[in-house]
């Protein structure tokens, strides 16, 4: 039970601490690349995820419905 | 006469103003209501309330016993008994209860349906007097993006990352975390609630330290789940609201990616 709408890609990131905790230290690090058109790249394994500022994103923000 | 009698009967004629109101305003983190006075309040909706009483008799187009109703009002009983026999009464109240329950669930229904259609058109954001929420509300959900006109869509990010700067004795702190919920009493804020809260000291200025380097020895998680922060405890804080481009599946390929790295 929340008041504050996160979508459910959030859900899966914050479900998973450690991985919350990957990226909290990822943007605390580098946190002025969240705002580049290229946002932040946090690399996981073979996998990476990219994370962008809202509020100066370049392009239109893709949000779930 | 009875002024009791009278009171509670007018007091019920009422209730349509107060079912609309509350249909339309009461709601989770809902905006404090105007301060009125008692005979503010009660002048504000005794005049909706005839407005639909008046609507609802020409619809109905039921025979209203108005001399019963006088009476009752004015909390004249004297030979009331006279005026209308028992069963009669009865019959009376039991129609009165009927059409006052109808009319009220009606007005809180037609407050819900226009709170809905408020908030559908963004009537709420855009308009002062149609804010249905505190405006500690409007804000955590990313409204505010909204109106300065920058992209993304109402109240759906990723992540809410929150940035709390806290004094403590000589020490700046900054608390930070995902913002997962808040408390608020009426327009005030009162807690936040912080999920992988992390902490960190605030450079003193003559020690230079550039204002975007972090250093990684200095961050300390508070190794909680979730963190509680008294608002009057915070001196001001930052939010940032954060986006990922990839989609869900791709996300939780990078959780159980993260998973299985700690296998």
């Amino acid at each position: 039970m929340t008041n504050v709408r996160i979508s459910n890609k959030g859900k899966i990131l914050l479900k998973n601490k450690r991985l919350s905790k990957l990226v909290l230290r990822a943007i605390g690090k580098n946190g002025d690349a969240l705002n580049k058109k290229d946002g932040l790249t946090v690399v996981v394994g073979s996998k990476k995820l990219t994370l962008k500022n809202a509020s100066s994103a370049n392009d239109k923000v893709v949000v779930e419905k | 006469m009875n002024i009791a009698l009278s009171a509670v009967l007018l007091f019920i004629l009422l209730i349509p103003g107060f079912a609309l109101y509350n249909g339309l305003f009461v709601g989770s983190f809902s905006k404090p209501g105007p301060k009125l006075s008692l005979v503010e309040a009660l002048l504000g909706t005794g005049i909706f309330s005839l407005t639909i009483h008046a609507i609802a008799l020409l619809v109905l187009h039921q025979p209203v016993r108005f001399d019963i109703l006088t009476r009752l009002l004015g909390g004249d009983l004297k030979d009331f008994d006279k005026l209308v026999g028992n069963n009669e009464f009865k019959i009376y109240i039991l129609h009165f209860t009927a059409y006052n329950l109808t009319i009220n669930v009606v007005c809180f229904l037609l407050g819900r349906f226009c709170r809905l259609l408020i908030q559908a058109n963004l009537w709420d954001v855009r308009f002062s007097l149609l804010r249905l929420h505190n405006k500690w509300w409007y804000l955590f959900n990313g409204y505010y993006l909204d109106e300065l006109g920058r992209p993304g869509d109402r109240g759906n990010y990723d992540l809410i990352i929150v940035d709390a700067l806290v004094k403590s004795g000589s020490e700046f702190i900054i608390y930070s975390g995902y913002l997962i919920d808040f408390v608020c009493e009426g327009e005030l804020l009162e807690r936040i609630y912080l999920q992988s809260p992390e902490r960190r000291f605030l450079q003193h200025p003559d020690q230079e330290q550039p204002a975007d380097q972090v250093f990684q020895e200095d961050i300390y998680s508070l190794k909680a789940d979730i963190f509680c922060l008294n608002y009057s405890e915070i001196l001001n804080f930052t939010i940032r609201f954060i986006t990922s481009p990839e989609t869900i599946e791709e996300v939780e390929d990078v959780s159980k990616a993260e998973d299985s790295l700690d296998n």
